[in-house]
């Protein structure tokens, strides 16, 4: 039980994405999905439940704030609160890149240009 | 205009098998069943004939106490090709997509185990609610095991019945919570589960519950009444397993009115009798009412009384838990606060049991326990039980054979 409350206090990736797809511009729903399957390449299809889902999670908590509803399409926007835990997030993720290469010995590098 | 064929199907056990539900649904649907409705309170699902055409069905937990999906949520998911079909219980929204384009609903367990935490939550306090109801049905047989006895099969059934419900219950909630506990895990749920196996044991508790609710249960108990006869108590030449009520003394002024099962209208027809019974559990018992009235219209009607019960039973852990429910029984006549009488020990030789209990004077019982043979004598009148301890103890030098 532990580890889902652990999971949802972090960003999971697919959360990362979403909050990536409001940096620049205003998105309704399938608007962030068409983002997300265009920056990974179709590794990820983000379906409704799950956006859905994060949409609402990322609203309550005031990661994202809505704009605009035309009939019942509703837009988001990032809000600053947003911005500094995605930008929170690229920091750690950085660090954790820059430990796993800093980790890496001669050893492994050499395996891995084999 | 032709009305198309429709099917309804019983889905009671289905809001913890959502992964088998799923499997199932798209099954229907390549065979041309579409799932049109589900019951809300009843545990049902309409099915309205087709094309058949392969349809992915996604079961999604209810977010909070809503009966109905809101219009946003219904338009966000058609945006992406799901369309909202209808409520399956009270615990999801059942989705379905036709195109093979349409992305999955969820990709990301994490976020999915979210929705499932709250659902296994309000499913677990549903459950545990039926599951404490269940509990005192089955604890029945233990605080009245005199009711076990006397209705064997209707018992029997009913606990299999109960039983099975609980199994089911426990199963289910373990089931939701594993669901969880994978997606917590960051384990997708499989939609293509196996259902047959859950099928065929909804149909077997759903005719178990059938059976329980339909005549069938009225025929148990009636099979269970005819294991007993009662006849009046002078008509019986047989030797039976109780002390005359004459031999603790009785008045000329008294008389015993006979048995009268016909006349149940008339004065006194419900004593002076003796109801025997075999059957599986008890193969020889007998109650035995005496009942001595006063002449004198101006006195109380009964004089004395004396109701005595001798049981041959299946084993002696039997014995001993029919006589403690019969001594409770008797000790809980209105008047007779149970805290206020103390039982006795006699210490009878070759007895497993011996006590003696007196109800602050106003009645007496006798408790005699000999391995899985038990005697109990409820007594009121002015004799001491004590006194013909020895005779009830005679009782027990013979066996007896059921009318």
């Amino acid at each position: 039980m532990a580890l889902a409350k652990k999971s949802l206090e972090l960003l999971t990736e697919t959360m990362f994405y979403v909050l990536m797809a409001f940096l620049k511009t205003e998105m309704c729903g399938t608007d962030v999905a068409a983002f997300i399957q265009e920056k990974t390449k179709g590794r990820i299809q983000i379906g409704p439940g799950t956006l859905y889902t994060i949409l609402g999670k990322f609203e309550t908590e005031g990661l994202l704030e809505e704009t605009n509803i035309q009939g019942r399409k509703r837009t988001y926007r990032i809000t600053d609160r947003g911005r500094l835990a995605y930008t929170e997030e690229v920091e750690r993720l950085r660090r954790c890149l820059l430990d796993a290469e800093a980790e890496e010995t001669p050893v492994t590098k050499k395996e891995g240009s084999l | 205009m032709k009305r198309k064929p429709r099917l309804i199907f019983p889905t009671f056990i289905s809001a913890a098998f959502p992964d088998a539900m799923e499997a199932f649904l798209a099954d229907m649907a390549k065979k041309g069943w579409f799932l049109q409705k589900a019951g809300y309170f009843l545990p049902f699902c309409a099915f309205e004939k087709g094309t058949p055409a392969p349809v992915r069905y996604r079961l999604e937990p209810i977010p909070d106490t809503v009966r109905t999906p809101s219009g946003d949520m219904v338009q966000f998911y058609a945006d992406f090709g799901w369309n909202y079909v209808t409520t399956l219980s009270n615990f999801f929204f059942v989705f379905a997509a036709e195109s093979p384009d349409a992305p999955e609903v969820h990709c990301d367990p994490l976020v999915q185990a979210k929705g499932y935490k709250r659902m296994c939550r309000s499913f677990g306090i549903w459950s545990l609610g039926l599951l404490v109801l269940l509990a005192i049905f089955l604890g029945i047989p233990l605080y009245h095991p005199g009711f076990l006895v006397d209705r064997p099969r209707f018992s029997a059934f009913s606990l299999v019945t109960l039983l099975a419900f609980a199994v089911l219950i426990l199963w289910s909630v373990l089931r939701l919570w594993k669901i969880y506990r994978n997606l917590s895990h960051g384990n997708p749920i499989n939609h293509h589960k196996g259902y047959l196996h859950i099928l065929s044991l909804q149909t077997i508790v759903l005719a178990l519950f059938v059976l329980f609710l339909l005549p069938f249960s009225d025929k148990l108990m009636e099979w269970d009444e005819n294991d007993q006869i009662t006849q009046a108590l002078a008509a019986v030449e047989e030797p039976l397993p109780y002390v005359p009520l004459a031999e603790l003394g009785i008045s000329p002024d008294w008389v015993q009115t006979p048995y009268a099962p016909i006349a149940t209208s008339s004065q006194h027809s419900d004593s002076n009798y003796v109801r025997s019974r075999t059957n599986f559990l008890a193969p020889a018992t007998f109650q035995i009412s005496q009942t001595a009235y006063h002449t004198d219209p101006n006195l109380p009607a009964v004089a004395t009384s004396m109701t005595s019960y001798y049981g041959e039973l299946a084993n002696p852990f039997l014995a001993k838990i029919v006589g403690m429910d019969l001594v409770n029984l008797y000790q809980d006549a209105p008047g007779m606060p149970r805290y206020k009488t103390e039982k006795e020990p006699l210490g009878l030789p070759g007895f497993s049991e011996s006590y003696y209990v007196d109800l602050l004077g106003n009645a007496q019982i006798l408790l005699l326990r000999q391995e899985d043979r038990v005697l109990v004598v409820h007594y009121s009148g002015d004799a001491s039980l004590k006194d013909h301890v020895e005779d009830f103890a005679k009782l027990f030098t013979q066996s007896y054979t059921p009318l």
